[in-house]
């Protein structure tokens, strides 16, 4: 009877959960969450990861270098004691631009804070005016005390382009010349030099009619300008933007000689022989300042 | 005789041209500008989206206070506009002065196309004096790639075990067992009778 009564009430136990089991089944109701989950074994030494890295897209500075900040944190399951801080280290490269790696690298970076786990560094990287601007890798390694290494190459600092040329003397000028003579060249080579981080391919000068102080002009015609030393070459005309032949401002380190640097040399080829004698200049009235543009 | 001579100092006031004899101060007004934009790295942006995009000026160093214009040589059809100032003083080492470029890519724009604006940075010389003056300046392209709209990466899918769906099975499981039990104690029963 016994044996009745508890295999009876078992049918209906095991029929009651089949039934509540199938309702909720049916209405969408979860009565047991399935999740995944993971399960970590540690055996012996785990290798750090570096979870993050961030920074923020600069320029150049205009013929100095740039400091670039640079943060990462790293992750080990043995505690943040096991992390080398050492080794904390980050590069910047792209071999495109003639950066290779381990040009521009920090090697001793500092670590601003942690937590069991995770130690958060602080890197500074010099970009210099002459590393061409666009993108670049950013590289962040560290090692832990058992000489296992992580590393992080998923980001991209953007180097923004910053053109800085920069031409001197700012005017040029021509010792007193006699209208018989002729082929004068300036008195000063005009010297361009490459601050920032953008190539310029394109050298135009824009010559405009020098006045005298009273009357008369040197006209624009009686000039030319080149890239070599001497009066020939290109030959301007008033208000006339003149591409130089040959003439280019690449980036370039500026204390390697001619680097990021073009020279453009000056002529009076011959003037006019009714120009009256008198002082010419593009500040006299009537007088406009040369343009040279840099593209 | 006298006439000679009078015709003589003449052609030499004619002969001798006297220019800028000033050998020129070593001097050079420079600057430069953070620019977003340019050919190896096109700002993108999808149809009908605007943008203000601001370009802080330098100067170089060891350079005092430059004067700077700011002009659009290329509008793209009308799609950017100078907002504010178009000539600045820049003060030396300052980074906070800015010229500001408004983009709006046209409602239509095609997916995949490119834009170019062309800005023109120019110093305003300073009185040079009885010199030719130069006034320096450099162009660059601005280009802009049209994208298509900015669509949130979805999130990585995470693998879901359908629990209502296991269960159910497991039920009709479960009622197959009680009925394959009640099926066989009732054989059993009734062999015995």
């Amino acid at each position: 009877m016994v044996r009745k009564i508890t295999f009876v009430v078992g049918i209906i136990l095991v029929i009651a959960v089949a039934v509540v089991i199938l309702l909720s089944s049916l209405f969408g109701i979860d009565l047991v969450q399935f999740s995944p989950f993971n399960v970590s074994v540690q055996v012996g030494n785990s290798p750090p990861v570096i979870n993050s890295v961030d920074f923020t897209d600069v320029g150049a500075i205009l013929g100095e270098v740039r400091n670039v900040s640079i943060n990462f944190s790293a992750m080990d399951l043995n505690g943040v004691g096991n992390l080398n801080d050492l080794t904390a280290r980050v590069e910047i490269y792209n071999s495109s631009k003639g950066v290779a790696p381990g040009m521009r690298v920090n090697s001793s970076c500092s670590f601003t804070g942690s937590s069991a786990n995770t130690r958060n560094y602080t890197c500074t990287i010099g970009m210099w005016y002459f590393d061409p601007y666009g993108y670049y890798i950013v590289n962040a390694t560290i090692a832990d005390n058992g000489g296992l290494t992580a590393e992080n190459s998923s980001k991209l600092f953007n180097y923004i382009p910053v053109p800085g040329p920069v031409v001197y003397p700012n005017a040029l000028g021509w010792d007193p010349i006699t209208v018989s003579v002729i082929n004068n060249m300036s008195n000063d080579v005009l010297v361009s030099n490459n601050t920032g981080n953008v190539n310029f391919t394109n050298v135009v000068v824009t010559a405009y009619d020098l006045p005298g102080e009273g009357s008369g002009f040197i006209y624009a015609g009686n000039f030319s300008v080149s890239i070599l030393n001497g009066c020939s070459e290109d030959i301007m005309a008033n208000s006339t933007a003149l591409g130089i032949t040959g003439a280019g401002l690449p980036v370039g380190n500026l204390s390697i000689v001619d680097a990021g640097q073009e020279k453009l040399y000056f002529c009076i080829k011959a003037i006019n022989l009714d120009t009256p004698a008198t002082t010419f200049s593009s500040s006299n009235t009537g007088g406009t300042s040369w343009g040279i543009d840099f593209s | 005789m006298g006439k000679n001579r009078i015709s003589a100092i003449r052609t030499l006031r004619l002969v001798l041209i006297v220019l800028s004899v000033f050998i020129l101060i070593s001097r050079a007004d420079s600057f430069g500008a953070s620019i977003a934009c340019a050919p190896q790295t096109p700002c993108l942006m999808h149809a009908g989206e605007e943008r203000m995009f601001s370009m802080p000026f330098q100067t170089s160093p060891g350079e005092g206070d430059v004067r700077v214009k700011f002009e659009l040589l290329d509008d793209a059809g009308g799609i950017a506009q100078i907002v504010g100032d178009n000539e600045f003083l820049v003060p030396a080492g300052s980074e906070n002065v800015n010229a500001k470029l408004k983009v709006k890519i046209p409602d239509g724009a095609n997916v995949g196309s490119n834009i170019n604006v062309v800005i023109k940075f120019s110093l305003i010389p300073s009185n040079n004096g009885g010199q030719v003056g130069l006034s320096p300046s450099f162009t660059m392209n601005f280009p802009l790639s049209v994208v298509g709209e900015e669509v949130a990466p979805a999130a990585p899918s995470e693998r879901k075990v359908s629990g209502a769906g296991t269960m159910f099975f497991f039920a009709i499981g479960l009622i197959l067992v009680v009925l394959v039990a009640i099926t066989f104690v009732l054989i059993k029963n009734k062999n015995k009778q």
